[in-house]
């Protein structure tokens, strides 16, 4: 009897840990320069990350999700305010993704008001934008080329 | 048996504790969350005029402090910054103001100063912005000289505060634009000092209500309403004409002289006169501004009526020079194909080029250099 029991737990640890490595493989540095490179259109851009001096307030440019619930995040945007942006956030509870994606859709909803009161010839284009996500990692891409940045997103989990 | 009637007691009793607390936990948790969401709901309150968060960045901010301190003369409760402030903003106003103005002149006054002086802060539109930067408080609109809407609209309503006029600053619906209501005379006025800077002078100037309902919408319930025309710019300034087709002359003479506003007024006409200034507008707007040679060009218009006048209004923003080659004429194109020639005089034509459609400037530009 002990011995089933003890099986069985061993069975649940394995499923759980092996359930638990995810996205834990991607490594976020080359996820980051995939869904870069894969833009050749880009203008010139600025990056931030979880690595920049004054990381929590930089990163609510982005997302109002709260900052201690973050792993690791980039963000890089046009540096003459034109609408492009690619970022990716990563979460330490995977479960927490529907709200993080609802704060990088809430993100679009702003630049689109933005561009549409100071910059309207940008709006459209902004409106394109679209959220992904796998595991526990959300993505935003803004950009002429969403389908190649969404292409290596995804294929960074491979 | 009485030994684990015991165990069982004490063990069902931990567990009713365990409970209790995790549940007191759980209880205290979200009343802290509440406690947080309630204090940043009340931290953007759009029901109110001051403490509200436009595009999420720029807070609108009261400057009584500054514009009591000028009417009262003592700056004593005012910190350094402020002190500054009120300074720089004391010299433009004896500038500015003379004595016998009217509130409408004092007005027009300081509008001419800020959209002569203060630039647009074109950070606006970046992802991240500098966190040092000031450009929506009148303490860093006047230390700077730029501006996003906030910063327009709060030192607009700092100046007719410290004349004594009645001001406050709108902010729309969406909470992503800002301007002035204005009291002058017994009406309030809308004034949108960020979308006439640089260069559609009084194309946002004392409008109504309803001209402004045109473009933004507000909370009607926390602002005064202004339905009147008496100071209306757009009204006050309007020039008679006999029928629609006197527009596109004067609209043409407009444009030569690069005017961004015009207003005209047409006394008790009919409902088929009415019909043809609209349509006479709409038909500018697609044929003229459609076209070619006025494609960079905004070109926006509207109707209103006072009484038996009928008025109709419009602006135009011209397009920067940088951005538009029509200024160059004839003359000065012909210099410049000169010049290309005389150092590239080998040139052979060449037809086999083809150019896809992202390239369609270059071909044009190909075809000038031939």
């Amino acid at each position: 009897m002990m011995k089933k029991i003890i099986s069985i737990f061993a069975l649940i640890c394995m499923v759980f840990t092996l359930g638990s490595c995810g996205s834990k493989g991607v490594d976020f540095n080359s996820l980051k320069e995939n869904m870069m490179s894969a833009d050749d259109s880009l203008p010139s851009m600025k990056t931030v990350s979880d690595k920049s001096e004054n990381a929590e307030t930089l990163f609510k440019s982005l997302s109002d999700f709260d900052y201690s619930g973050i792993e690791s995040f980039f963000l890089a945007y046009a540096s003459d305010g034109s609408p492009y942006e690619i970022a990716a956030v990563k979460l330490k509870d995977a479960g927490d993704l529907e709200k993080l994606e609802t704060t990088l859709n809430n993100h679009i909803g702003d630049r689109v008001r933005l561009y549409k009161n100071y910059a309207p010839e940008y709006a459209k284009k902004a409106e394109k934008a679209i959220v992904i996500s796998k595991d526990n990692i959300a993505a935003l891409i803004m950009s002429d080329k969403s389908d190649e940045v969404k292409k290596a997103f995804e294929k960074s989990f491979k | 048996m009485k030994k684990s009637a015991k165990i069982i007691t004490a063990a069902f009793a931990v567990v009713l504790v365990a409970i209790m607390g995790v549940s007191l936990g759980l209880n205290v948790l979200t009343l802290s969350k509440i406690s947080t969401l309630e204090s940043a709901a009340e931290k953007n309150d759009p029901s109110r005029e001051n403490g509200v968060m436009i595009v999420n960045r720029y807070e609108v901010k009261s400057t009584e402090q500054i514009s009591d301190a000028y009417i009262s003369g003592d700056s004593s409760g005012l910190d350094e910054r402020d002190k500054a402030t009120l300074d720089t903003a004391k010299k433009i106003l004896k500038d500015i103001i003379k004595k016998g103005m009217t509130d409408y002149e004092k007005e027009v006054a300081v509008y001419e100063w800020i959209q002569k002086n203060i630039k647009h802060d074109n950070d606006i539109l970046l992802v991240v912005q500098d966190p040092n930067a000031d450009t929506y408080t009148p303490q860093g609109v006047l230390a700077g000289k730029t501006a996003v809407c906030v910063g327009y609209a709060t030192t607009f309503r700092m100046f007719m505060q410290m004349l004594g006029i009645d001001c406050k600053v709108v902010h729309d619906n969406d909470l992503s634009h800002t301007w002035d209501l204005v009291k002058i005379g017994s009406g309030w006025y809308h004034t949108d000092l960020y979308f006439d800077t640089p260069k559609s002078k009084f194309a946002h100037f004392n409008l109504t209500d309803s001209m402004r309902a045109n473009d933004y919408s507000w909370d009607e319930s926390i602002y005064p309403r202004g339905n009147s025309f008496e100071y209306c710019y757009a009204v006050m300034n309007a020039d008679n004409i006999k029928n629609a087709y006197q527009i596109p002359k004067k609209l043409k003479s407009m444009l030569d002289k690069k005017d961004p506003f015009f207003s005209y007024k047409m006394t008790d006409p009919t409902d088929i006169q009415k019909s043809e200034i609209r349509v006479m507008l709409d038909k500018i707007s697609e044929s003229v501004f459609g076209a070619q040679n006025y494609e960079n060009y905004y070109f926006s218009y509207n109707t209103i009526q006072n009484g038996k006048d009928f008025i109709a209004y419009a602006s135009i923003v011209y397009p920067d020079p940088e951005d538009d080659n029509s200024i160059i004429d004839e003359k000065t194109e012909e210099k410049i194909r000169k010049a290309i020639d005389k150092v590239f005089s080998n040139l052979v034509e060449n037809n086999d080029i083809i150019f896809d459609e992202g390239e369609i400037g270059e071909a044009a530009t190909s075809k000038a250099v031939k």
